[in-house]
């Protein structure tokens, strides 16, 4: 029993793991399982009835129409690759994974830094007691170091970039591979998620306590605003930007399976409900392109450096009745932007 | 001994299938084992010969599949019934048949 599912498995090991290739294994499965436990039952040896089971399975290459994969097997059995698809191993999957993780902590810190930026003004004209011309030039440094982080962190991406722009899908062993540890770090992702959400929304408690019971001065009770909003950013950007690479990777089957029942649909004119559900889903994932990487990098640090912006020119200024404004203004701004740096 | 050419008998083994689930709803193993005893053994259906039949049938709207747990031992199968596309299918390939067996047999020296 144990040859017959390595030998399907080693078949099927390096076709992509959509919806139509694993059933196809699994009806397979159970006809081999059936005609094995039959021959056993008829007094056959172990060996006769592997062996008989694994000769009477045929050729993978009758299977090509059947998974939607004419090009996979064509190209599996010609070893060579002219079309530009590209299946990943778990080699690769590991690899994207890891530098999805690696990425993700310069990002969100470089977020969390541009938030904490208002500490340092807040600090030298309240307590330090440093001249006034040190706060602007505090704040400047500290967005300016998380702005660096930011695009650091995106330029880390570059390597993999190819994932979204070439015909890629995962691997069989991938794919168990991606789930698997999506569901290993699924657990730290809620309990970062739930501490980020926990900081934000407690924010505002250290100022009440100041403020009621310690005789601190009003202003540092801004200090642990601040603190605890850029510590639950943090964790929330960084949460969401490690999920996102699992999501990713196994996005990438869906993208299959579209193609195949597409396909399928345009053959036989009929298409089910499931596979109008699977389209559906596909097409509303399809990303927004950008006309350049300038451009996309623009539209990343957009939100940030609003945010930066107005509390910049709120903390300096400290007319927060007029500063308000930045916000409708860069609303409509994103929208022109948008229109006009997507393809 | 000679063998079928998997080439020839391309075309009918949906036929077979065809033949088989007119009786009644069955499962991959069953069908080929089926086909094996209806043919005295002379022909074995490969299973992706079978499941790639199972697969475009379907597509194509002649047969239906559906779950359903064995009888005997509880286990789960896929199990595939024949829908009334699938029974006007079945006699066009058996006209198509005949008349393929017809125009050979002319051609063919008896042994």
């Amino acid at each position: 029993m144990e040859a017959i599912r390595n030998y399907l498995d080693n078949m099927f090991a390096n076709l992509p793991g959509t919806e139509s290739v694993l059933r196809a294994k699994e009806e397979l499965w159970q006809m081999m399982e059936d005609k094995y436990t039959e021959l056993i039952s008829e007094g056959k040896s172990e060996n006769e009835a592997v062996g008989s089971v694994i000769s009477e399975f045929g050729n993978l290459s009758e299977l090509a129409e059947a998974l939607g994969l004419e090009e996979e097997i064509k190209e599996q059995q010609e070893e060579e690759t002219v079309h530009p698809g590209r299946i990943l191993n778990t080699e690769d999957a590991e690899g994207y994974i890891k530098m999805r993780r690696d990425q993700a902590i310069p990002f969100s810190l470089g977020i969390a830094l541009c938030i904490l930026s208002v500490i340092g003004p807040i600090l030298i004209t309240s307590v330090l007691n440093l001249p006034d011309a040190f706060a602007p030039l505090s704040m400047f440094i500290t967005v300016m170091a998380g702005v660096g982080l930011i695009i650091y962190g995106n330029h880390m991406k570059r390597k993999w970039k190819f994932i979204h722009k070439e015909n890629c899908s995962l691997s069989m062993e991938a794919t168990k591979y991606v789930t698997a540890e999506e569901d290993r770090y699924d657990g730290t992702y809620v309990a970062e998620t739930i501490i980020g959400i926990i900081c934000c929304a407690s924010a505002w408690i250290p100022a009440v306590i100041f403020d009621e019971f310690l005789s601190i001065p009003d202003e540092l009770s801004g200090v642990f605003f601040f603190l605890l909003i850029a510590i639950g950013v943090f964790l929330l950007i960084h949460s969401s930007l490690c999920k996102k690479g699992y999501k990713n990777l196994l996005k990438l089957n869906k993208k299959g399976t579209m193609k195949a029942n597409y396909k399928a649909g345009a053959e036989s004119d009929g298409e089910t409900a499931g596979d109008f559900s699977d389209k559906t889903v596909g097409e509303t994932k399809k990303e927004t392109k950008y006309i350049s990487p300038l451009a996309e990098f623009f539209m990343d640090v957009y939100w940030p450096t609003a945010i930066c912006l107005y509390l910049c020119a709120s903390f300096i200024t400290f007319r927060w009745g007029i500063t308000w404004i930045i916000w409708p203004v860069a609303g409509i701004l994103h929208g022109v932007f948008r229109k006009n740096l997507t393809e | 001994m000679t063998e079928i050419s998997s080439d020839v008998i391309r075309g009918y083994n949906d036929t077979m299938i065809l033949f088989l689930l007119l009786k009644e709803p069955s499962y991959g193993y069953e069908l080929s084992k089926q086909i094996k005893n209806l043919s005295d053994g002379k022909y074995i259906i490969k299973e992706t010969t079978l499941y790639s039949a199972f697969s475009r049938m379907e597509k194509n709207g002649y047969i239906e599949s559906f779950v359903s747990e064995a009888a005997d031992t509880g286990k789960k199968r896929t199990y595939y019934r024949i829908t009334e596309e699938g029974q006007r299918y079945y006699s066009e390939k058996c006209e198509e048949w005949q008349l393929t067996k017809e125009v050979v047999e002319r051609f063919v020296m008896g042994t």
